[in-house]
């Protein structure tokens, strides 16, 4: 048996792989729906992709939630869709429950959030899967045995079910197993189209009263690991990121270097506000900005 | 309908077999099988008199909690007749079979079919069938012959049941031994006899039980499960084993009960799908949706997701299933809706709860049955200023109107709370510069933070208008340590007012 013996056979092969290549490989590459504005990100991010949030310490857990809130809430800006946050029991029992009044302070409606609880990994992904099938929402999944459940299999699962469902599924790492930072990609592969590592950064500080200062906004540094959408980001320094919960978009601080201690700012700057209203002057900064 | 169970060995299929328990101090026979009956031993002989009459006597402890479990297990069993089962004594079952009979045949054919299973099984079964309940139970247990036809009128039944012992009554031993004493054996003794004399020397429940057994007056049955609204049901030849095959049963069973909610103009809110195997072994599945549900793909939807579940449990068809059935077991009425077009309209208006939506209700619904309904939930803000208690989980339902009164502002006027909130404070140790001063550094988790950024306090005082168990005041401060994490931390109890050396707690993460 040759090849050459057929030459229907070989062109055959050839219209099945170019078939093949234009609903699936290449596809990413021009994956789904953009964000329009990019919602003040330094990236591209498909409004119908899978996304995966790493924090980058083993205390940056809560940051990185916030992060995507933050990102589901961009990403959903379309229309009032609903969120679903699906957490494996252990993650709560190490990180504790999301809470109502901090949520909204992101500017989540609680109408619009729908919390599942699972107490299997393979739970939670299957409802994940379930969620991003239906397509009515942005799907947040938190998984504590990542490495043990969460592979490329299932991952493409997920980013299937994303894209026929038309909502982005993003995917919260667990900190104590976050895919090394020594390999070009992340260690763990997965078909997800964006992966970011998070930090929490120093807040936009508030002059105090006493010796210290007051916290303000939350800030992050977002590192890129991986962006299918846009490649020629990979590698570039961290940007530092805080999120208006108002109009819903973040805000890049191109000002403030990364490594600056927070501490350094300029406290003539922030001499006109009342370190009473605290949080109505990290309000009134944040709109500056 | 009476049982008895034939629990023996094959290799001695002859001997007569007993069960024996302790009664008051002595072994007692309490179960007889046909052959231990027929040599004329009965319930309640002692076991050294019955051993005297008959040495071969085969005897075995009475396992009680098995044989009420059996007789649960046949009393289910016996759902795939009627709906309106209720047990009867201890060891009988009454079926309502109104309007029943002609599914299976007639009642000959019924009561054929009822012994014939319940043989195979390995049950010993007497059939009787009554006008009323006492009737039938008397028949099943006193009676050589099996059904009282119906048009029997019911002057004739003193005459028929005159001459059934008075146990047919269903009195207690110790009245009928009384009344035997007093040499009123059968039915027509006390038919017969005044009434006045019977009730005040043997009490008034003897002649109420004449009553009813005579239809002069009503006897209820209080059956075991409730007949629900809506029911329809498929019969099978054979038992079905392949998964596919029954799912596409509960399709049609699903599409049949639609149309009959649909005709009525209500919708499903709990459904019961109960699967008779082949072997007698009956399970019953039940789901509840969140809005009222005449979808069938909708409900068959929900009871794979369910099956699929099971069958991560140990869910086996084993020799198959021949009987399934789908109860609409909560009914609301439904508007009529039409439900395929625009599904996109209804998506995205803006002002209605994510709840009212139906594809969003669908999906709860559908990730509720195979998860658990209580693991979906929501958040709903409580009139509150205890952290703990400010926000409550609720189950993923439509909010009511103006139950959630509190809306998301980035610029509101209330303080600042963390994203996570732990599920118990958790203690950390402190180093502040003075005794009631805010932490320099806390170490929680065995991590040493150092703070840079810090407000507060902000009180927190217990709700002493509420008889809530005694709570300390609680100092509240956001902390940031120099990798910008933030903290929310408490001090519980004021110092040397409250608590001589208050001790620190961690209670949440901010973003």
């Amino acid at each position: 048996m040759s090849l050459s013996g057929s030459p229907d056979s070989m062109s055959l092969l050839r219209a099945a792989i170019a078939k093949i290549e234009a609903s699936e490989g290449l596809a990413l590459q021009k994956a789904g729906r953009k964000l329009p504005s990019g919602g003040g990100l330094p990236l591209e991010m498909a409004l119908d992709g899978l996304h995966e949030i790493v924090p980058a310490r083993a205390g940056d857990h809560a940051a990185a939630c916030g992060f995507a809130l933050a990102l589901a809430r961009v990403l959903s800006k379309a229309g009032p869709a609903p969120i679903f946050w699906i957490v494996e029991d252990f993650c709560i029992h190490e990180n504790g429950m999301p809470y109502g009044p901090g949520l909204m302070q992101m500017g989540i409606d609680l109408e619009n959030l729908v919390l599942i609880r699972t107490s299997q990994a393979r739970d939670a992904l299957f409802a994940m899967e379930e969620a991003l099938k239906a397509g009515v929402g942005v799907v947040i999944g938190q998984i504590w045995a990542m490495q043990r459940f969460y592979d490329l299999t299932a991952s493409r699962r997920l980013a299937l079910a994303a894209r026929a469902g038309g909502f982005a599924a993003i995917m919260i790492y667990p900190a104590a197993q976050k895919p090394t930072a020594n390999e070009p990609f992340g260690g763990m592969a997965s078909a997800a189209v964006t992966r970011v590592e998070i930090a929490s950064a120093s807040s936009v500080p508030i002059a105090g009263l006493g010796r210290l200062a007051i916290p303000g906004a939350a800030q992050w540094n977002l590192r890129v690991m991986k962006a299918r959408a846009s490649p020629g980001i990979y590698g570039e320094r961290p940007k530092r990121l805080r999120f208006d919960a108002q109009k819903a978009v973040f805000i890049q601080d191109f000002t403030q270097n990364v490594v600056q201690n927070a501490l350094s700012v300029d406290p003539s700057a922030l001499s006109r506000h009342r370190p009473r209203d605290a949080v109505d002057a990290a309000g009134a900064h944040a709109k500056s900005a | 309908m009476r049982l008895m169970r034939l629990a023996r060995t094959p290799k001695a299929p002859e001997i007569p077999l007993a069960t024996i328990a302790k009664v008051k101090g002595a072994q007692r026979l309490v179960g007889l099988d046909a052959r231990a009956q027929a040599l004329g031993l009965t319930r309640g002989m002692g076991l050294a008199s019955a051993r005297a009459m008959h040495p071969d006597l085969l005897v075995a402890q009475a396992d009680l909690r098995a044989e009420r479990e059996i007789f649960a297990a046949v009393l289910a069993w016996c759902r795939r007749f009627t709906p309106l089962i209720a047990a009867d004594g201890e060891d009988g079952l009454m079926l309502d079979i109104s309007g029943v009979a002609h599914l299976f045949g007639g009642e000959a054919a019924l009561c054929a079919q009822i012994e014939q299973r319940l043989a195979a099984q390995g049950f010993g079964a007497r059939v009787g069938i009554g006008p009323n309940p006492f009737a039938a139970s008397a028949i099943a247990r006193f009676s050589q012959k099996q059904i009282l036809p119906p048009e029997v009128v019911e002057a004739r039944l003193p005459k028929i049941f005159g001459h059934f012992p008075l146990a047919a009554l269903g009195l207690g031993s110790q009245v009928c031994e009384a009344m035997a004493q007093a040499g009123l054996r059968r039915v027509e003794d006390v038919f017969l006899r005044p009434r006045a004399p019977i009730a005040a020397r043997f009490g008034p429940d003897v002649l109420a039980r004449l009553d009813q057994l005579l239809g002069l007056a009503k006897s209820p049955i209080l059956p075991q499960f409730s007949a629900p609204d809506f029911s329809v049901e498929r019969r099978f030849a054979d038992g079905l084993t392949q998964e596919s095959v029954i799912l596409a049963n509960i399709h049609i069973l699903a599409r049949d009960l639609g149309a009959l909610l649909e005709r009525h103009g209500m919708g499903a809110r709990k459904l019961g799908l109960t699967l008779f195997r082949v072997d007698g072994v009956v399970r019953e599945v039940q789901v509840g949706t969140g809005r009222p549900l005449r979808e069938a793909a909708a409900m068959a939807r929900l009871f794979s997701e369910r099956l699929a579940g099971l069958r991560e449990d140990g869910f086996e068809t084993g020799y198959g299933f021949d009987v399934l059935r789908l109860d609409a077991q909560l009914v609301e009425p439904a508007a009529d809706l039409q439900t395929s077009a625009l599904p996109h309209t209804q998506a995205f208006s803006p002002q209605k709860d994510v709840f009212q939506r139906d594809h969003v209700t669908d999906l709860v619904d559908r990730l509720g049955a195979r998860l658990g309904t209580q693991r979906i939930t929501r958040l709903q803000m409580q009139d509150s200023h205890i952290p703990e208690l400010a926000v409550t989980n609720m189950p993923a339902a439509p909010f009511q109107a103006g139950q959630n009164r509190l809306k998301p502002s980035a610029a509101s006027p209330l303080p600042e709370r963390p994203l996570h909130l732990l599920k118990l404070p958790e203690p950390i140790e402190t180093i502040a510069k003075v005794p009631d001063g805010p932490p320099m550094r806390f170490r929680w988790r065995r991590a040493l933070h150092e703070v840079v950024a810090i407000e507060g306090p902000e009180r927190i005082a217990p709700e002493w208008w509420k008889l809530a168990p005694k709570m300390l005041t609680r100092d509240y401060f956001r902390a940031e340590d120099a990798a910008g994490q933030r903290f929310w931390l408490f001090r519980e109890g004021i110092l040397q007012v409250e608590h001589p050396r208050p001790a620190w707690f961690i209670h949440g993460l901010f973003a």
